[in-house]
């Protein structure tokens, strides 16, 4: 219930800051009660359905009638009453009753200035509301992603298993269903593991009131699976275990809130529905929230079903949960369950190589996307900065004109504090202004943000513009007000009082464009741009490389479909191969296809699994060597419909078959790693502990199975005649794709290649009816995806970038502005006594340049902790890539130029005998 | 007492509400609400506004009636005898516009062209 305790804190932390904006009097004798009048109301509130969000709305309404009436009322009040001494205890105000009214004067006199001078008010709110808005929709993602709590019960207490090669433990994958069989007879109930659970992904047809729809994510789930997770439905119950049929799908389904809004209209009577699902009819008996967290976004159905052991479409592919007791101890839950893994192991040789661990459910959910969101918040908090520069800047800009008017206040005797709230009620004012304005903002970038994030970020269904997140505008806007505000304030009373009131303003106009504290704020709103475009420029940098990686294949024109075979319509290896034989021959025959094959798995894929075998060299005991490469089983045909090039030898061939001699083809690296420089074809090595030896037959090139920062691996392929696999990955090229130019338009490759997809599709179809795809891409599409989320952060980031040179551009530009509106007459004289037009812009662009360097300097010292941040997100790009840095300072100093062009320019157009006359 | 009447309906029902005793302020807003049939629904701002412009006009104030268990700095407040006789005259001249209006009708409805 951490939830309720931490949005209750921020109901009432806001509404404890409302209450500074009644009365004095009524604040200090009311305030306590209001404050418990709140916590009942909350109390109500509580057991209602959006009772926080309707109780916040009111006293929003609230407050906003109540302050202004009691401030009416007060002022009625202090006019109309006699002070008696003593008389009733409200009345002891009397002497503070000024002060007390000054706030709400204060903000009229503010209101009225910001409307004399709309272009400065709309300049200082339109800055705000950039870096206010921005900070707010990004805010919103970290507290969705990030801060928000689970929709599970206890989540500290659930954990994910992942099974993972002994000696790699980042390359996790499924479990099979028999290692679940052997941990729920040893582990389940012991050693602090309470009940374990498990899931599949998978995709169904779901047929009912008309159209056909593909559900894209399903999730099948055994009966424990919702217990474990501990969630509640909206309607309905969840499945249980009394759903479960042993071996298959269960009729019974739950689906999701989503599903059940946009195609069943939000049925209240959905539970007890029958639908047509893959075929088989399946009840409704539940809805759930769009909030169940799952690694995958966007579950629309989840449907019971008993994990058949011998079922190898579901090898490698279960998701396993495991809940803990309460008090268990991490560590201890995962020896046992990595014990039981190694047992099982024992009388399964294949599994030898591995092990499990566990996670938190939260790491797993969310981990790692965190680093990423963290600093894309840090940037986003560094344009806030800028923006906030700006207006300080604004604000003492003003303050320096107004300085006759306060100097002169000052003289009347007004008291600092008057003054300061005087400043302070127009700074607060500007912030509100920009505050509000952001939050619109944040609304548009909010949802630009969830479209360009969709399927890279986890939990992005908790992803809202709600009251914490509207807290958070406010709180930052209230801030931005308070410090900035009082950078004027401070100023005025340093001021030399004297020289004011007589309307000095000799000083300044003799110095830089930067003789004063705005020089400061210049030079430090540059050096923070300066740090956001180093940070982008290095990862557009990244995505550059990451792009200019061959794959070592061709992607354009490539498509497919995976299929994965019935085992009991399947049951003998010669079954499998005539299958897959006789699609590829269909494929082949297909008009407009040139090229097809098969594999077990493909390059790029997220849904392939990779199986390294250890090798050994001739002569070389097996049990000694940590050797290990990739395995693929292919048809003929796979590596020239990649378009991986034959470096050596031969390519697998249909000669190839269960009776002849067993080979491999080999790829570059593997050749390299054991053989050096030597030739390889005809050497051979052994695979399973010896019990195969392979001949290599041939050498290709190398290929980036896991995308292009990955390393590449040695790879092994040996033909499917040798090594039946059920489940293969069928590929086709078209004839159009050829090698053409249009590399670059992802769209019309991505179109192209699910056109082979469907060919591919119907071919599976018409060579078996009952053997339907498990799922098409395009390899386009999958190669795209590779890169997706360094796209998504590098474009980000840009975008930070270039917000942050536009603001710090304004700065310059209002400084610079500023000064030469204060400096004509020495211009003017400048210009009389000679100086051209040309002079004056080179003498105005130089004065602020010299800012903009020490801010660019100070900048990319600053660049350097940001690049060492940024390094585990590079790939094949240094820290202090040079052809980046160098972007970094063209473009910075092009930006801090163009920006003090424009008053340049207008100072180079003054006219000098008006100007020395004093008008201006 | 002519001088308070005719009330703001907010300060009939908060007055009316004190009638049997001192209240809170959460109390209050609830009595307020069952009273008026949820017409009158206050939060804390509105409440306390008005609950201390009553307190300046003489017509509530604070009371030392608490629970004994009670937490000591919650404030309860009651009518004071301003307040019960502004109450009492406000109810006396709704009566009367009562009256008036029942006359009225009856008047009307015996002799329907005088409506017209």
């Amino acid at each position: 219930m951490k939830t309720l305790d931490a949005s209750r804190s921020l109901l009432e932390r806001l509404f404890r800051l409302s209450l500074w904006l009644y009365p004095r009097d009524l604040r200090q004798a009311y305030g306590g009660d209001m404050t418990r009048f709140l916590h009942q109301l909350e109390a109500r509130a509580r057991d209602r359905r959006l009772g926080r969000l309707r109780l916040a709305g009111r006293l929003l309404l609230d407050a906003v009638t109540a302050i202004p009436r009691a401030h009416r009322w007060q002022a009625q009040h202090v006019m109309t009453s006699v002070p008696t001494p003593g008389a009733t205890p409200w009345r002891r105000f009397g002497k503070e009753s000024h002060s007390m009214t000054t706030f709400p004067h204060d903000l009229r006199v503010a209101f009225r200035r910001a409307r004399q001078n709309p272009g400065f008010t709309l300049v200082a709110a339109f800055t705000l509301a950039l870096g206010i808005g921005a900070n707010t929709a990004i805010f919103s993602v970290v507290y969705g992603v990030l801060l928000r709590p689970i929709g599970v019960a206890d989540p500290e207490q659930l954990a994910v298993l992942s099974l993972h090669r002994t000696q790699d433990p980042g390359d996790a994958q499924g479990m099979w269903p028999s290692h679940l069989v052997t941990m729920r007879e040893e582990v389940e109930g012991r050693a602090g593991v309470q009940q374990l659970a498990s899931y599949l992904f998978d995709s169904v047809t779901l047929l009912s009131d008309g159209e056909p729809q593909e559900l894209g994510t399903s999730l099948m789930v055994d009966g424990a699976f919702f217990d474990t997770l501990g969630v509640d439905p909206l309607l309905g119950r969840a499945l249980e275990a009394s759903d479960l049929i042993a071996d298959r799908r269960g009729n019974a389904c739950v689906i999701s809130e989503t599903l059940w809004r946009s195609r069943f209209g939000s049925d209240p009577d959905i539970v007890g529905r029958v639908l047509s699902i893959d075929g088989a009819p399946v009840e409704v008996v539940g809805v759930m929230p769009d909030n169940v967290p799952l690694p995958q976004t966007g579950v629309q159905l989840w449907q019971v079903q008993g994990w058949d052991v011998t079922d190898n479409r579901l090898f490698g592919r279960l998701g396993v949960l495991a809940r803990l007791e309460p008090d268990a101890a991490f560590s201890v839950a995962e020896q046992a369950l990595a014990a039981s893994v190694t047992r099982f192991a024992e009388t399964n040789p294949r599994f030898e190589a591995y092990t499990i661990s566990l996670s938190r459910f939260r790491q797993a959910l969310i981990g790692s996307a965190q680093p990423a969101i963290l600093a894309a918040a840090g940037a986003v908090g560094l344009i806030l900065l800028i923006a906030c520069a700006n207006m300080a800047s604004l604000l003492l800009s003003r303050a320096v004109v107004r300085e006759r008017e306060i100097a002169t206040r000052r003289a009347l005797g007004a008291q600092r504090r008057q003054l300061t709230t005087q400043l302070l009620s127009e700074s607060l004012l500007l912030s509100g202004l920009g505050g509000v304005l952001g939050v619109g903002l944040a609304f548009f970038l909010h949802r630009v943000l969830l479209d360009l994030a969709s399927g890279l970020l986890p939990r992005l269904y908790d992803v809202r513009l709600d009251l914490p997140v509207l807290g958070f505008a406010v709180g930052i806007s209230l801030l931005a007000g308070l410090v900035f505000g009082l950078a004027p304030a401070i100023w005025a009373f340093t001021r030399d009082l004297a020289g004011a009131m007589r309307g000095r303003r000799h000083a300044r106009s003799r110095q830089s464009p930067m003789s004063d504290p705005r020089q400061a704020l210049v030079v430090m709103q540059v050096a923070v741009a300066v740090v956001l475009v180093t940070a982008a420029a290095l990862l557009l940098r990244n995505l550059a490389e990451l792009r200019a990686v061959e794959p070592g294949f061709e992607i354009t024109g490539l498509g497919g479909a995976r299929v994965y075979l019935d085992d009991d319509a399947y049951s003998s290896d010669a079954q499998e191969i005539d299958y897959y034989l006789a699609l590829l021959e269909r494929l082949r025959a297909t008009p407009g296809i040139v090229a097809a094959g098969a594999s077990s798995g493909l390059p790029l894929d997220p849904l392939t699994i990779d199986y390294d075998l250890p090798y050994a060299l001739p002569g070389e005991p097996e049990s000694e060597t940590l050797r290990q490469a990739h395995f693929r089983t292919i048809t003929p045909g796979y590596l020239e419909t990649l378009g991986v090039p034959l470096l050596r030898g031969r390519v697998l061939a249909a000669s190839d078959r269960s009776d002849t001699e067993k080979v491999a083809v080999i790829n570059e690296t593997f050749a390299r790693v054991a053989w050096g420089e030597s030739n390889p074809v005809g050497e051979s090595f052994s695979i399973y502990g010896g019990s195969r030896t392979l001949q290599v037959v041939g050498v290709v090139g190398d290929v980036r199975f896991h995308g292009p920062a990955e390393q590449t691996r040695p790879a092994f392929f040996v033909p499917h005649t040798q090594t039946s696999y059920g489940s293969m990955t069928v590929i086709a090229r078209s004839a159009s794709s050829g090698h053409s130019g249009d590399s670059g338009d992802h769209d019309a490759r991505s179109a192209a290649g699910r056109q082979v997809s469907a060919a591919v599709a119907r071919a599976a179809l018409a060579t078996d009816r009952n053997q339907p795809v498990h799922s098409t891409f395009a390899l386009a599409d999958l190669e795209r995806g590779a890169v997706a989320t360094d796209r998504f952060y590098g474009h980000l980031i840009a975008a930070f970038a270039a917000v942050a040179l536009l603001l710090a551009g304004a700065g310059i530009y209002g400084v610079v502005a500023y000064w030469v509106n204060e400096s004509r007459r020495e211009l003017g004289l400048r210009m009389a006594v000679g100086a051209t037009g040309g002079d004056i812009v080179g003498l105005v662009v130089s004065r602020s340049l010299k800012t903009s360097l020490i801010g660019l300097a100070l900048g990319m010292g600053f660049s350097g902790l940001a690049a060492r941040g940024l390094e585990p997100f590079l790939f094949g790009v240094t820290a202090t890539d040079s052809s980046a840095l160098t972007a970094v300072v063209a473009v910075s100093l092009a930006a801090a130029i163009f920006a003090s062009l424009v008053p340049a320019i207008t100072a180079a157009r003054i006219d000098p005998v008006r100007s020395l006359r004093g008008e201006s | 007492m002519a001088a308070h009447a005719p009330l703001k309906p907010v300060d009939f029902h908060l007055l009316l509400a004190l009638v049997d005793g001192p209240l809170h302020g959460y109390a209050l807003a609830g009595r307020m609400r069952e009273e008026s049939d949820g017409q009158v629904q206050m939060m804390p701002g509105n409440l306390y506004a008005v609950i201390r412009r009553l307190d300046r006009q003489g017509l509530v104030t604070e009371s030392e009636a608490r629970q004994p268990e009670e937490d000591r700095r919650r404030r309860y407040f009651a009518l004071t005898d301003a307040g019960r006789q502004t109450l009492a005259s406000e109810g006396q001249r709704m009566e009367r516009m009562a009256n008036a209006v029942r006359r009225r009708l009856d008047a009307a409805s015996r002799d329907p062209e005088v409506t017209t």
